[in-house]
């Protein structure tokens, strides 16, 4: 994948050179290809290091996990091809799994875009600030992303003990009379986890919020406000968006990509696996079938369907992006 | 005065209540077996009687003007003795030694040794009456490494409570290799790095003058006796008691610092000539109090005696080993000229923050004056050197010429003592007040509503005044002991405040403050544990004459940096993680064992496989490895797995096992042999049988740990309610709502598996194919059990170890040993008033109580590869070994020095288990607990039981849902789960028809 690309651009960036010039149609695209590489070799060689790593650690595994997802493969023993097998049995025999997917999509539909957004406004803010106050409000909001396990404060707060902070509170006032066992009963795990999902959200993408909102050139909104920018909002849309758009994208896929992988907080908060499994999404599926039951072909499987949600979202998403302030 | 009053009215109000309760037993009882009232009723009265003890303080001001006897010795010859019994219940069997005379011990003739259960009692007339001292003279009998403890009663009764466990240390010496000047020296490797000698209990007879074991009191105990006949009897509590004579004399003064100095100065001694130095090395010691007090190593220091950045050496001995009162450490060193010296150690006190530390000193097993029972050690974060001091006074000592001394440090608790044994009486009152407003608010009080406490508890409210009052004084006092406000007066203070508020406003501030009292009184709890800690470390002695000038006690700023930047260097070339002592060379086996427990764990395994392993297997080198829980599966794929697991769990073994990558042990050598050494429960959920229920047997793992619960409760608190111990289900629900009622609750177990089996049913059905939760049995002890949490409300989360302090838990259900060492040593205060017992049973038509229990295990298994690389035997026979009685026994105690004193190790080895220093009466409750295990097997896909159990049940928690409807909807996927386990897997696991090892 990231071979086409370079050579793309390497195309696009074609420069008059004092040789004899060559036309693309005399040759095969392989061949052109092929003398475009050796022309450019430097910066394959430049990109070599990276490539490798990521080959190795990311293309191999998606491209592995893609075929193992054809076989039955326990870890220990030799595997077995079984052709769509696992496929079939996802979607037809399993029931946790269409939990899972339902799960997985309430979060990722409520989790993502809220998560998102809230970033976006919040950075937005927050910019406007003065940089002193700015940094420390910064903080505020960033620390509970970064201080990994914070999420686990709540279960003090929601403990299911009678001393829990929530259940005391709720037994002093005379509302409940035994404790509510906030994370192990149906009702109250969803709402919760996603409460809690939210606010330790605000994480590496509000960050390149705030660092894109601080690149924009102030001439360009001074000429936005000669050309009869009516209100903030226009000003957002037409000139402060548009001049974001890298930081939107990257956001954007972390953004989707936090909210299909969501599970750790869910597994910190309620434990594995939560009651009836309902707060179970793919991930939890997923490591369930690779993880306790030794099922390494059938968790392929899983994973596939997961990446392929995720790159059918990014593209979407792409799209949505490009209309941005048009 | 007035409040002994109130104590013997408490005392008869209670004994009333206990009446009232064994009646009620007594009715209740005719459903159980007679006998069992009997002994819960002892129970009672023990308890009930070590409630209502004086303290040594309320005993001796009751005495304080009495006539001190001054006549002569009385010397009572141990084998004179009028009487010994064994408790109810118990008998020659259950002691570890007889009861017997000795003829000739160590020198002296005609001894009586005691067993470690059991009461002497001795009959001696007294001349007049008047305050009389006892002195013992005992020899510690070889036995478990824990020390001897024993209650002393005269006349039958227990005089205050510090005698109810008087404490006699055993004597352990180190093995110290010599080299041929007679110096000390220790063995080192090929690295340089050094490791400490191993240590033998080495009994000799010692005088024993009967005082504080607990340390809250100087000097020795004195009791008032009437002229006539008095009997002086020993009731056993711990290990075994050889004594030749009980001496009762004279109280004797002990002379202050100033009158030893007039003394010395009378007699002519004067200082040293300057210039003579007597230094030693304090890993050196000559004999030690407990095992748990060897030379070690330490680097926090750059200028530690000796030091090396490089390797591991031995430099000091002590730290946060030598810190339960009572431990000591002697040694030995040769003075050449007369005169009088000081001592100055170079010690490390950095734990006890703004307070010292103490220790009493004893030169040759003479406290020479009344300051040396009070030496204090300073806090600071570095090293540091000084003569000995109480604070006031630099001591010197006067040393004989030409002789060897003995110089001996025990922990205590010096100047703090009277403070703590203020502030501990303070806490069990504040604690039983507590428990007083608990009973009438429950625990979560509510603030608006009327309680009516001024009539319904007018003198704890006037009490709490009182307490408020004595804590401020004890806070300024330990300001002026300690020089310093610190953090440790503020602990005090806020519990004062609260009291304080709480007695001027009763109906006010009770509710409101209520949690923060609880929460303050466990802080107060783990204040008083953590300042009784008197944790000190030695580098070296130093005795030279007073006033010259002493070594530097820590490095300058260059040594430092110098030592770290050595040491940097040093982490690229030495494999600190590694624990391997590599042979090479033919015929050498290399095994690779991988564990998942600490490093310390790791490292007391590494010392014993060197010390013991290699010489039992010359043959085998073993590598030992510690690793994260996870690494086994990525490790055996990818074909560098180790040959031995250590601590696998029950369901990892079968999945592994099905899957073909665990070897089945029971075709070696001496597997029938090692088996022998388990409860054969134990081996139940590692053994099945492949192919065909009849089909030939497979044993993939050998136990490692077993864990079980039991029942733990609160003596007292069952005293005070006169309850008797459940002993079955039924028993257990009939004081519930007495519990209720008084607001306290049940920290109840979930175990599924344990109601079924007592019911009579089994787990699994069709030889284990299919789970057997459908059954009529299976379905009836899930409703029993549901019914515990919804009709009953008990609750489902709670943080055990707290409710069971405050005794709002009375009862709780938890894992024998890691319970146990939790409580034993977060809790102190509460010892001897709270127990364990087995987990009550299930009724049976005949009448007969089944109180099966569940075991699991951790076990050892050995990976397929190691039959490949031909490793296969050599690791059966490391696990023959790491199974043995004596090996597992001596991991067990060496845990103790790291873990702390009262520590037990869960093994699965029975003899080991056993041989843990239990008391005699714990021991007979554990051989109880573990002749009603039972193990549940393992089958593939096993693991899926437990989360749709944990599933029903929340569902008839939460949403009120029927337990057995639950249930049995949930069966269908278990049993689906297993249908796909033996679909995908070739090999065909079924439950054994019949065991056999």
């Amino acid at each position: 994948m990231s071979e086409q690309t370079t050579s793309a651009t390497t195309t696009k960036d074609k420069k008059p050179l004092g040789r004899k010039p060559v036309a693309r149609k005399d040759m095969s695209k392989v061949q052109w290809t092929l003398k475009e590489m050796k022309r450019n070799y430097i910066a394959y060689v430049m990109c070599a290091p990276y490539f490798l790593i990521f080959f190795l650690f990311t293309v191999l595994p998606v491209i592995l996990s893609i075929f193992y997802s054809f076989t039955i493969f326990n870890l220990i023993e030799p595997m077995k091809w079984c052709g769509f097998d696992n496929y079939i049995r996802l979607f037809l025999d399993d029931d946790i799994f269409l939990i899972a997917v339902q799960n997985t999509l309430i979060f990722a539909v409520i989790i993502g875009p809220v998560s998102y957004f809230l970033s976006l406004f919040v950075a937005w803010f927050i910019n406007e600030l003065s940089p002193k106050i700015r940094s420390v409000v910064t903080l505020i909001f960033y620390a509970p992303s970064i201080s990994g396990g914070a999420t686990t404060i709540w279960t003090v707060f929601f403990s299911g003990d009678s001393y829990g902070y929530a259940n005391s509170l709720l037994m002093r006032l005379g509302i409940i009379q035994s404790p509510i066992q906030f994370f192990q009963n149906e009702d109250y795990v969803m709402p919760l986890c996603i409460v809690i999902a939210l606010w330790s959200s605000l994480g590496t993408s509000f960050l390149s919020f705030i660092g894109g909102l601080q690149t924009i050139d102030k001439a360009q909104m001074e000429a936005a406000a000669v050309d009869g920018i009516k209100n903030r909002w226009q000003e957002l849309y037409y000139v402060t968006l548009p001049n974001m758009k890298p930081q939107l994208m990257f956001g954007a896929i972390l953004a989707i990509t936090s909210a299909f992988g969501f599970g750790s907080i869910v597994d910190s908060l309620c434990g594995n696996p939560s009651v009836n499994y309902c707060a179970w999404t793919i991930v939890h599926h997923l490591n369930d079938y690779g993880g306790s039951r030794y099922e390494i072909g059938y968790a392929s499987a899983i994973a596939t369907i997961l990446f392929a949600m995720m790159v059918g979202c990014n593209m979407l998403v792409k799209k949505l992006l490009a209309k941005v302030g048009q | 005065m007035k409040f002994l009053k109130l104590k013997k009215v408490l005392a008869g109000t209670l004994a009333f209540a206990m009446f009232a309760g064994c009646t009620f037993c007594a009715s209740a009882a005719t459903v159980s077996s007679s006998g069992s009232s009997s002994s819960s009723t002892s129970i009672t009265d023990e308890t009930l009687e070590q409630l209502n003890d004086l303290s040594w303080k309320d005993y001796y001001g009751q005495y304080a003007d009495a006539e001190r006897y001054d006549g002569a010795d009385i010397v009572i010859n141990a084998t004179d003795y009028s009487e010994f019994k064994y408790p109810e219940g118990y008998g020659e069997s259950d002691a570890a030694v007889p009861f017997e005379i000795i003829n000739n011990l160590d020198g002296k003739t005609s001894v009586l040794q005691t067993p470690d259960i059991g009461t002497t009692t001795w009959t001696v007339e007294v001349p007049e009456s008047g305050l009389y001292a006892i002195d013992i003279s005992y020899y510690p009998t070889e036995a478990k490494s824990a020390n001897i403890e024993r209650t002393l009663r005269i006349n039958g009764a227990v005089l205050f409570s510090e005698v109810r466990s008087l404490l006699f240390t055993k004597v352990w010496r180190d093995n110290y290799l010599k080299d041929d000047e007679g110096n000390i020296i220790f063995e080192e490797d090929d690295a340089g790095n050094q490791s400490r000698p191993s240590k033998n209990q080495a009994p000799e007879w010692r005088e024993y003058t009967v005082s504080d074991p607990t340390g809250y009191y100087n000097g020795e105990f004195v009791f008032y006796l009437e002229k006539g006949t008095n009997t002086i009897s020993l009731e056993a509590q711990k290990e075994p008691l050889t004594i030749s004579t009980i001496t009762l004399r004279a109280p004797e003064d002990t002379i202050t610092y100033e009158e030893y100095l007039k003394m010395h100065e009378d007699l002519g001694h004067t200082a040293a000539p300057a210039g003579t130095k007597i230094y030693f090395e304090a890993e050196t010691a000559s004999a030690t109090s407990d095992n748990t007090l060897y030379p070690a190593n330490n680097k926090t220091s750059s200028i530690n005696s000796p030091t090396s950045a490089k390797s591991t050496l031995i430099n000091t001995i002590g730290g946060s080993n030598w810190a339960t009162i009572g431990q000591w450490i002697e040694w030995e060193f040769y003075v050449k000229t007369s005169g009088m010296y000081t001592i100055n150690i170079r010690f490390s006190q950095n734990t006890n923050k703004g307070i010292f530390v103490s220790r009493r000193l004893r030169l040759d097993d003479e406290i020479p004056f009344e300051e040396a029972n009070n030496l204090e050690f300073m806090y600071n974060s570095d090293w540091q050197i000084a003569p000995l001091t109480d604070g006031n006074y630099e001591f010197q000592f006067y040393l004989e010429g030409g002789k060897t001394h003995k110089l001996s440090l025990e922990v205590n608790l010096g100047h703090l003592g009277d403070i703590l044994s203020r502030v501990k009486t303070a806490l069990s009152e504040i604690n039983s007040i507590y428990l007083k407003i608990l009973q009438i608010t429950g625990s979560n009080p509510d603030s608006y509503t009327n309680y009516k406490f001024y009539s319904r508890i007018p003198k704890e409210i006037e009490r709490m005044g009182e307490l408020a009052n004595e804590l401020f004084a004890i806070s300024e006092e330990f300001q002026e002991i300690s020089g310093v406000t610190s953090s440790n007066t503020a602990t005090l203070e806020n519990v004062a405040r609260i009291l304080e508020n709480m007695a001027r406003d009763s109906e006010g501030q009770i509710a409101k403050n209520f949690e923060s009292l609880k929460s303050n009184i466990g802080t107060l709890g783990t204040w008083i544990n953590n300042m009784q800690k008197q944790s000190l470390a030695f580098d070296y002695i130093l005795i030279q004459p007073a006033g010259e000038e002493l070594p530097k006690a820590e490095a300058n700023f260059l040594q430092d940096a110098w030592y770290e930047i050595q040491s940097f260097f040093y982490s690229f070339f030495i494999d600190y993680n590694s624990f391997s002592s590599e042979v090479d060379g033919e015929d050498i086996i290399q095994i690779e064992v991988w564990t998942v427990v600490s490093r310390e764990y790791t490292q007391i395994m590494r010392n014993l496989i060197d010390d013991d392993f290699t010489k039992s297997y010359p043959n085998i080198s073993v590598n030992l490895k510690l690793v994260a829980s996870g690494a086994l599966l990525p490790a055996s794929l990818a074909g560098v797995g180790p040959d031995v697991m250590i601590g696998t769990g029950e369901n990892t073994v079968i999945n592994y096992a099905v899957r073909g990558a665990l070897l089945d042990l029971s075709g070696y050598e001496e597997f029938s042999e090692v088996c022998s050494r388990f409860l054969e429960e134990t081996l139940v959920p590692l053994t099945v049988a492949v192919g065909s229920p009849d089909g030939e047997l497979a044993t993939y793992a050998i136990p490692n740990t077993m864990s079980f619960s039991v029942m733990f409760y609160r003596t007292d608190i069952f005293a005070e309610l006169g309850i008797s111990v459940p002993k079955t289900w039924d028993e257990l629900k009939e004081i519930i709502p007495r519990l209720q009622s008084k607001n306290y609750t049940i920290g109840m177990t979930k175990t599924l598996d344990m109601f079924i089996m007592q019911n009579g049913g089994s787990i699994y059905k069709e030889d284990g194919a299919k789970i057997n939760y459908d059954s009529d049995v299976a379905l009836d002890s899930f409703t029993t059990m549901c019914e515990f949490f919804t009709l009953y409300r008990l609750p489902i989360s709670y943080e055990a170890a707290n409710r069971f302090r405050t005794g709002e838990m009375p009862i709780i259900f938890s894992d024998l040993t890691s319970f146990y060492n939790q409580f034993s040593a977060f809790a102190t205060e509460l010892k001897g008033l709270w127990s364990f017992t087995t987990v009550p049973g299930t009724v049976q038509e005949d009448g007969s109580i089944n109180s099966t229990n569940i075991v699991t295990v951790a076990s050892t298994v050995i990976m397929k590869d190691a039959a490949e690389r031909g490793t296969d035997a050599a690791s059966f026979k490391f696990i023959e070994w790491w199974t043995r009685s004596n090996i597992q026994s001596q991991y067990a105690r060496e845990l103790i020095a790291y873990v702390g004193p009262n520590t037990k190790y869960n093994t699965a080895n029975i003899e080991a288990f056993d041989e843990m220093d239990w008391s005699a009466s714990e021991i007979k409750i554990i051989n109880e607990c573990i002749d009603k295990l039972a193990g549940v097997p393992d089958m593939p896909g096993a693991y899926i039981i437990s989360r749709y159990v944990n599933f029903a049940f929340l569902a008839a928690y939460n949403d009120n849902a029927s337990p057995s409807d639950e249930l049995l909807s949930y069966c269908d996927l278990i049993n689906k789960e297993f249908e796909r386990k033996r679909e995908e897997l070739n090999r065909e696991f079924f439950m054994p028809t019949t065991y056999s090892w």
